[in-house]
């Protein structure tokens, strides 16, 4: 009886366990075949590194006529692979040397440095300082129009006595489109939360908020395609509950766009 | 009769087919007008246009774990979550949240227990903000005959330590080493000093807080 429960048993799973890795086999060539780009090779050969940038080493080549699969994307590179399986790395410039199985050029997404201009999302965070205090900020943004961009802020401030949040919106104007170092202007408006230190008052912490605006001056240096180290310059003014003052501030931050 | 015939019907063909095939733009006083040559561009429309069918990895995200030197304090176990952006095939950005607790420093170790507390609250917490720099890429060669794609990358940036109820900038630089086992899988072993100004005791101090740790990464 039990020899006879464990066959069964062994039959079953045995007969579950291939219909689950057929299915998941039929799954995974269907995916595949229905995800991955199909493009032919129109330059003599195209050379295929072993991985996402140049600094590694060229394992292989694709020839003329070619077709090859093109499986995904790292930043402005490429991992293809050809008929016989072989996977490899290519540049967004050299990948662009195809063509599709109808003829047409392959368009490739790409994000060239003059497309910054284009209705784009951008991530990063700067470091600098307000006053004596030191601060640390995530940004995030996206362009409006071809020379304005809108960006949230929201950070945190390091005094010796009192420390503190801020959080804001700002608009950048950044007219000139072609230079890698561009010059800007920014405003922006926000909110600061400041809260006593601990070991400054014994008993309850003693907390404040303040309004400010600023008004701005920077550079941005484009880098590559999509990397901007930015440094700017801002006269902030706060104006709290019963008095108001004016700091001076400075930054450097690193975002990029996608 | 017939030749005459026929040679008067080609004429009279031929000549039609001059009048049909001279421009239409000849005016009748004689001048010819000539018009502008059109240059027909491709098409831009005309591409195939695959964005949303290529998968597009950017992002990677992991957990780590390690140990983490707290100045004057000992060291102890850290870990810690990481989210990097990658921007272009040198640079990304990242961002770090970890975790450890002090332990006791010398002095609270020699005068025992309760006795002396420099610190109340042992919590160590932080986040960073990175940018990161391939320093070099290249290739491990585990054995002969298992390859795997590797970089040594440099970060630095600045963040914020919550550590002895207070909050401390913190400049974070360091270095690491990312192994990356899979299309999508990565192992990496960072080392990386975190360094701010602290003000236990009667002094303000620049401490130094280093920090070992491995992890794994996804792409996505």
């Amino acid at each position: 009886m039990f020899r006879k429960f464990l066959a069964f048993y062994c039959v079953m799973s045995l007969s579950i366990f291939s219909s689950l890795s057929s299915a998941e086999i039929n799954q995974a060539v269907s995916s595949d075949l229905t995800h991955s780009v199909q493009l032919i090779v129109i330059d003599t050969f195209l050379e295929i590194h072993s991985g996402p940038g140049r600094g590694y080493p060229i394992i292989n080549t694709m020839e003329q006529d070619e077709p090859i699969n093109v499986l995904r994307r790292r930043g402005s590179w490429y991992q293809v692979s050809n008929r016989h399986n072989k996977k490899g790395w290519i540049q967004q410039e050299k990948l662009a040397r195809t063509i599709a199985p109808s003829g047409l050029p392959a368009a490739l997404p790409d994000t060239q440095h003059g497309d910054y201009l284009a209705q784009q999302g951008r991530i990063g965070f700067s470091i600098g300082q307000q006053g004596d205090a030191e601060t640390a900020t995530l940004i995030a943004g996206f362009r409006l129009l071809s020379f304005v961009g809108a960006e949230i802020e929201y950070g945190q401030i390091f005094g010796s006595s009192i420390d503190g949040i801020s959080y804001g919106a700002n608009l950048l104007f950044e007219p000139i489109k072609s230079w890698s170092f561009t010059p800007f202007i920014s405003t922006g408006f926000g909110k600061q939360q400041w809260q006593q230190k601990e070991k400054q008052n014994v008993g309850k912490r003693n907390e404040f908020n303040s309004d400010h605006t600023f008004i701005g001056a920077g550079i941005n240096y484009y880098i590559g395609y999509n990397f901007v180290v930015r440094g700017e310059y801002r006269e902030v003014s706060l104006t709290g509950a019963n008095d108001s003052l004016r700091n001076s501030a400075w930054r450097v931050g690193f975002s990029s766009f996608f | 009769m017939a030749s005459w015939f026929q040679q008067l019907f080609l004429i009279a063909f031929s000549a039609s087919t001059l009048v049909s095939f001279t421009p239409a733009a000849a005016a009748e006083d004689g001048d010819v007008e000539i018009n502008p040559i059109i240059v027909v561009e491709p098409d831009n429309q005309q591409r195939e246009a695959y964005e949303a069918q290529i998968d597009s990895e950017f992002f990677e995200i992991g957990a780590y774990a390690g140990i983490l030197a707290i100045e004057d304090f000992g060291s102890s176990g850290v870990v810690g979550l990481k989210a990097s952006f990658h921007a272009t095939e040198d640079f990304f950005l990242q961002a770090n949240v970890g975790q450890a607790e002090a332990k006791e420093s010398t002095a609270e170790y020699y005068f025992g227990d309760n006795e002396i507390s420099i610190i109340k609250d042992r919590d160590y917490n932080y986040y960073n903000l990175l940018v990161g720099y391939n320093l070099f890429p290249g290739e491990t060669f585990v054995s002969q005959n298992l390859t795997f794609n590797s970089a040594f990358y440099l970060v630095a940036g600045a963040g914020n330590t919550e550590f002895a109820d207070d909050n401390h900038f913190t400049l974070t630089v360091g270095s690491g080493y990312r192994i990356i086992l899979k299309d999508w899988l990565t192992v990496n072993v960072d080392f990386r000093d975190h360094s701010f100004e602290t003000e236990i005791g009667p002094k303000t101090k620049r401490t130094h807080n280093l920090e070992f740790s491995t992890g794994l990464t996804a792409f996505f």
